[in-house]
Protein backbone atom coordinates (compact mmCIF):
# COMPACT_ATOMS: atom_id res chain seq x y z
CA UNK A 1 0.00 0.00 0.00
CA UNK A 2 1.34 3.60 -0.86
CA UNK A 3 1.92 6.33 1.19
CA UNK A 4 0.02 9.60 0.27
CA UNK A 5 1.88 12.77 1.73
CA UNK A 6 0.06 16.21 2.18
CA UNK A 7 1.69 19.33 3.52
CA UNK A 8 -0.24 22.31 4.22
CA UNK A 9 0.37 25.97 5.98
CA UNK A 10 -1.03 26.46 9.21
CA UNK A 11 -1.69 29.51 11.55
CA UNK A 12 1.22 30.57 13.42
CA UNK A 13 3.96 29.61 11.05
CA UNK A 14 2.21 25.82 11.12
CA UNK A 15 2.55 23.08 9.00
CA UNK A 16 -0.15 20.25 9.17
CA UNK A 17 1.29 16.63 7.58
CA UNK A 18 -1.43 14.86 6.53
CA UNK A 19 -0.56 10.66 5.97
CA UNK A 20 -2.74 8.36 4.39
CA UNK A 21 -1.76 4.81 3.52
CA UNK A 22 1.13 2.88 5.00
CA UNK A 23 4.04 4.47 6.29
CA UNK A 24 6.61 1.38 6.49
CA UNK A 25 10.01 0.52 5.75
CA UNK A 26 9.67 0.91 2.18
CA UNK A 27 7.88 4.50 1.88
CA UNK A 28 9.44 6.04 5.24
CA UNK A 29 11.97 7.59 3.18
CA UNK A 30 9.91 9.33 1.20
CA UNK A 31 8.79 11.31 4.40
CA UNK A 32 11.96 12.13 5.50
CA UNK A 33 12.09 13.44 2.04
CA UNK A 34 9.17 15.89 2.06
CA UNK A 35 9.82 16.60 5.56
CA UNK A 36 13.99 17.94 5.60
CA UNK A 37 12.42 20.03 2.38
CA UNK A 38 9.40 21.31 4.10
CA UNK A 39 10.08 21.84 8.01
CA UNK A 40 13.00 23.95 8.38
CA UNK A 41 13.52 26.36 11.60
CA UNK A 42 10.78 28.66 10.34
CA UNK A 43 8.38 26.31 11.20
CA UNK A 44 6.77 26.79 14.81
CA UNK A 45 4.62 24.24 14.89
CA UNK A 46 4.07 20.69 13.23
CA UNK A 47 0.72 19.14 12.95
CA UNK A 48 0.61 15.18 12.35
CA UNK A 49 -2.69 14.09 11.16
CA UNK A 50 -2.80 10.40 11.14
CA UNK A 51 -6.66 10.14 10.78
CA UNK A 52 -5.68 7.85 6.89
CA UNK A 53 -2.70 6.10 8.12
CA UNK A 54 -3.68 2.46 8.20
CA UNK A 55 -0.90 0.87 8.93
CA UNK A 56 2.50 2.41 11.16
CA UNK A 57 5.82 0.28 11.31
CA UNK A 58 9.12 1.06 13.05
CA UNK A 59 10.80 3.14 10.44
CA UNK A 60 7.77 5.25 10.08
CA UNK A 61 7.91 5.91 13.76
CA UNK A 62 11.60 6.57 13.11
CA UNK A 63 10.86 9.43 11.01
CA UNK A 64 8.02 10.91 13.60
CA UNK A 65 10.38 11.15 16.23
CA UNK A 66 12.96 12.28 14.49
CA UNK A 67 10.71 15.39 13.05
CA UNK A 68 9.49 16.12 17.22
CA UNK A 69 12.99 16.10 17.89
CA UNK A 70 13.89 18.59 15.34
CA UNK A 71 10.86 20.70 16.70
CA UNK A 72 12.01 20.54 20.33
CA UNK A 73 15.38 21.65 19.02
CA UNK A 74 14.23 25.22 18.51
CA UNK A 75 11.20 25.27 20.54
CA UNK A 76 9.31 24.66 18.26
CA UNK A 77 5.70 22.91 18.91
CA UNK A 78 4.79 19.21 17.65
CA UNK A 79 1.41 17.84 17.78
CA UNK A 80 -0.34 14.20 17.08
CA UNK A 81 -3.41 14.03 15.67
CA UNK A 82 -6.08 11.85 14.96
CA UNK A 83 -4.26 8.30 15.92
CA UNK A 84 -6.69 4.94 14.53
CA UNK A 85 -6.69 2.22 17.02
CA UNK A 86 -4.12 0.16 15.49
CA UNK A 87 -1.81 3.30 14.78
CA UNK A 88 -1.91 3.75 18.87
CA UNK A 89 -0.88 0.38 19.47
CA UNK A 90 2.24 0.79 17.69
CA UNK A 91 2.83 4.17 20.02
CA UNK A 92 1.52 2.52 23.20
CA UNK A 93 3.85 -0.47 22.97
CA UNK A 94 6.88 1.73 22.57
CA UNK A 95 5.77 3.79 25.22
CA UNK A 96 6.19 6.76 22.84
CA UNK A 97 3.06 9.08 23.44
CA UNK A 98 4.68 9.87 26.80
CA UNK A 99 5.53 13.97 26.91
CA UNK A 100 3.69 14.18 23.24
CA UNK A 101 1.01 16.44 22.49
CA UNK A 102 -1.72 13.90 21.06
CA UNK A 103 -5.59 14.84 20.52
CA UNK A 104 -8.13 12.67 19.63
CA UNK A 105 -9.78 15.42 17.02
CA UNK A 106 -8.94 18.53 15.72
CA UNK A 107 -11.79 20.15 18.16
CA UNK A 108 -9.97 19.04 20.83
CA UNK A 109 -6.64 20.41 19.14
CA UNK A 110 -8.28 23.40 18.49
CA UNK A 111 -9.12 24.13 22.06
CA UNK A 112 -5.86 23.64 23.20
CA UNK A 113 -3.97 25.81 20.68
CA UNK A 114 -7.05 28.39 21.75
CA UNK A 115 -6.31 28.22 25.49
CA UNK A 116 -2.48 29.03 24.20
CA UNK A 117 -2.72 31.75 22.28
CA UNK A 118 -5.34 33.15 25.73
CA UNK A 119 -2.66 32.16 28.03
CA UNK A 120 0.02 34.45 25.49
CA UNK A 121 -2.37 37.32 25.81
CA UNK A 122 -3.24 37.25 29.30
CA UNK A 123 0.70 37.16 29.43
CA UNK A 124 0.53 40.48 27.35
CA UNK A 125 -2.03 42.23 29.19
CA UNK B 1 -14.94 -29.56 3.74
CA UNK B 2 -12.05 -27.94 5.85
CA UNK B 3 -11.76 -28.66 9.18
CA UNK B 4 -9.80 -25.34 10.64
CA UNK B 5 -9.20 -27.18 14.12
CA UNK B 6 -7.55 -29.75 12.63
CA UNK B 7 -6.30 -28.11 9.47
CA UNK B 8 -2.18 -28.07 9.41
CA UNK B 9 -0.52 -26.52 6.37
CA UNK B 10 2.18 -24.12 5.14
CA UNK B 11 2.54 -21.87 2.93
CA UNK B 12 6.39 -20.57 1.63
CA UNK B 13 7.39 -17.54 -0.24
CA UNK B 14 10.64 -16.51 -1.75
CA UNK B 15 11.29 -12.61 -1.67
CA UNK B 16 14.74 -10.68 -2.56
CA UNK B 17 16.42 -8.21 -0.11
CA UNK B 18 14.54 -4.90 -1.45
CA UNK B 19 11.95 -3.31 0.93
CA UNK B 20 10.03 -2.87 -2.51
CA UNK B 21 9.16 -6.57 -1.18
CA UNK B 22 7.04 -5.75 1.26
CA UNK B 23 4.08 -5.16 -0.96
CA UNK B 24 4.37 -9.00 -1.89
CA UNK B 25 4.83 -10.05 1.36
CA UNK B 26 1.72 -8.33 2.66
CA UNK B 27 -0.09 -10.11 -0.36
CA UNK B 28 0.87 -13.13 0.78
CA UNK B 29 0.18 -12.77 4.37
CA UNK B 30 -3.31 -11.33 3.04
CA UNK B 31 -3.72 -14.63 0.83
CA UNK B 32 -2.77 -17.16 3.44
CA UNK B 33 -4.76 -16.06 5.93
CA UNK B 34 -7.79 -15.25 4.40
CA UNK B 35 -10.16 -18.42 5.19
CA UNK B 36 -8.44 -18.34 9.04
CA UNK B 37 -10.89 -18.02 12.02
CA UNK B 38 -9.37 -14.73 13.29
CA UNK B 39 -9.49 -11.13 13.79
CA UNK B 40 -8.60 -7.63 11.87
CA UNK B 41 -6.56 -7.06 14.99
CA UNK B 42 -4.32 -10.46 14.57
CA UNK B 43 -4.29 -10.27 10.46
CA UNK B 44 -2.63 -6.57 11.56
CA UNK B 45 -0.21 -7.85 14.13
CA UNK B 46 1.19 -10.61 11.79
CA UNK B 47 1.66 -8.15 9.27
CA UNK B 48 3.83 -5.53 11.35
CA UNK B 49 5.55 -8.21 13.02
CA UNK B 50 6.56 -9.78 9.67
CA UNK B 51 7.51 -6.19 8.09
CA UNK B 52 9.50 -5.54 11.20
CA UNK B 53 11.25 -9.11 10.74
CA UNK B 54 11.71 -8.51 7.05
CA UNK B 55 13.40 -4.40 7.21
CA UNK B 56 15.13 -5.93 9.76
CA UNK B 57 16.98 -8.33 7.66
CA UNK B 58 17.09 -6.04 4.59
CA UNK B 59 19.09 -3.09 7.27
CA UNK B 60 20.73 -4.95 9.49
CA UNK B 61 21.83 -8.42 7.71
CA UNK B 62 22.86 -8.12 4.56
CA UNK B 63 25.88 -5.93 3.73
CA UNK B 64 25.95 -6.05 0.11
CA UNK B 65 23.10 -4.05 -2.40
CA UNK B 66 23.24 -6.86 -4.35
CA UNK B 67 20.13 -9.39 -5.03
CA UNK B 68 19.93 -11.74 -1.82
CA UNK B 69 17.18 -14.06 -0.87
CA UNK B 70 14.68 -14.25 2.03
CA UNK B 71 12.34 -17.37 2.36
CA UNK B 72 9.18 -17.04 4.20
CA UNK B 73 7.28 -19.93 5.03
CA UNK B 74 3.96 -19.56 7.33
CA UNK B 75 2.32 -22.73 9.13
CA UNK B 76 -1.29 -23.35 10.29
CA UNK B 77 -1.99 -25.91 12.81
CA UNK B 78 -5.29 -24.89 13.85
CA UNK B 79 -4.32 -22.74 17.12
CA UNK B 80 -1.58 -20.58 15.75
CA UNK B 81 0.17 -19.18 13.10
CA UNK B 82 4.42 -19.58 12.76
CA UNK B 83 6.14 -17.23 10.35
CA UNK B 84 9.85 -18.81 9.83
CA UNK B 85 12.04 -16.21 8.17
CA UNK B 86 15.29 -17.52 6.90
CA UNK B 87 17.83 -16.02 5.46
CA UNK B 88 22.20 -16.04 4.28
CA UNK B 89 22.84 -13.13 5.87
CA UNK B 90 25.94 -13.02 8.56
CA UNK B 91 24.66 -14.11 12.01
CA UNK B 92 22.45 -11.59 13.83
CA UNK B 93 20.24 -12.96 16.50
CA UNK B 94 17.76 -9.82 17.38
CA UNK B 95 16.38 -11.31 20.74
CA UNK B 96 20.39 -10.58 21.81
CA UNK B 97 19.42 -6.95 20.97
CA UNK B 98 18.95 -5.12 24.72
CA UNK B 99 15.30 -4.29 25.17
CA UNK B 100 16.01 -0.22 25.50
CA UNK B 101 14.07 1.68 28.66
CA UNK B 102 14.24 5.06 27.39
CA UNK B 103 12.54 6.18 24.24
CA UNK B 104 16.02 8.07 23.04
CA UNK B 105 17.89 4.66 22.95
CA UNK B 106 15.46 3.30 20.83
CA UNK B 107 16.86 2.64 17.56
CA UNK B 108 14.60 1.81 15.03
CA UNK B 109 15.79 -2.34 15.31
CA UNK B 110 15.44 -1.64 19.32
CA UNK B 111 11.85 -0.64 18.67
CA UNK B 112 11.24 -3.61 16.06
CA UNK B 113 11.97 -6.25 17.93
CA UNK B 114 10.14 -4.90 20.96
CA UNK B 115 6.99 -4.98 18.72
CA UNK B 116 7.87 -8.55 17.49
CA UNK B 117 7.73 -9.57 21.23
CA UNK B 118 5.22 -7.97 22.15
CA UNK B 119 2.69 -9.12 19.48
CA UNK B 120 3.79 -12.38 19.47
CA UNK B 121 3.57 -15.43 21.71
CA UNK B 122 6.91 -17.26 21.37
CA UNK B 123 10.26 -16.11 19.46
CA UNK B 124 13.19 -18.19 18.33
CA UNK B 125 16.67 -17.93 17.04
CA UNK B 126 19.02 -20.54 15.52
CA UNK B 127 21.55 -20.65 12.78
CA UNK B 128 21.69 -23.50 10.92
CA UNK B 129 23.48 -24.95 7.88
CA UNK B 130 24.80 -20.91 7.74
CA UNK B 131 21.07 -19.56 7.78
CA UNK B 132 19.54 -17.12 10.17
CA UNK B 133 16.47 -19.24 10.54
CA UNK B 134 13.80 -17.08 12.91
CA UNK B 135 10.74 -18.10 14.01
CA UNK B 136 7.72 -16.61 15.59
CA UNK B 137 4.36 -18.18 16.61
CA UNK B 138 1.06 -16.27 17.11
CA UNK B 139 -2.12 -18.05 19.21
CA UNK B 140 -5.67 -17.39 17.65
CA UNK B 141 -7.26 -20.10 19.90
CA UNK B 142 -6.39 -19.16 23.11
Amino acid sequence: MPLTIEIHAEPHEGKRVSLAGSLDTDTAGQLQDKIDHEIDSTVHMVIMDLKRLEFLSSAGLRVIFKTKKYMDSHDGKFMLLNLQPQVRKVFDIIKALDGMNVFKSQQEMDDYLTAMQNKVLDGDA
Amino acid sequence: MVNNEDTTWSKQIQLINKTSECNRMFEFLSDSLEHLPVTKEFRHDLKLVSEELLANIINHGYDSHADETIDIELAVDGNSVRLTFTDSARAFNPLERDTPELLNDLSEGGMGILLVKSLTDEQQYKRDNSRNVFTVTKNYNK
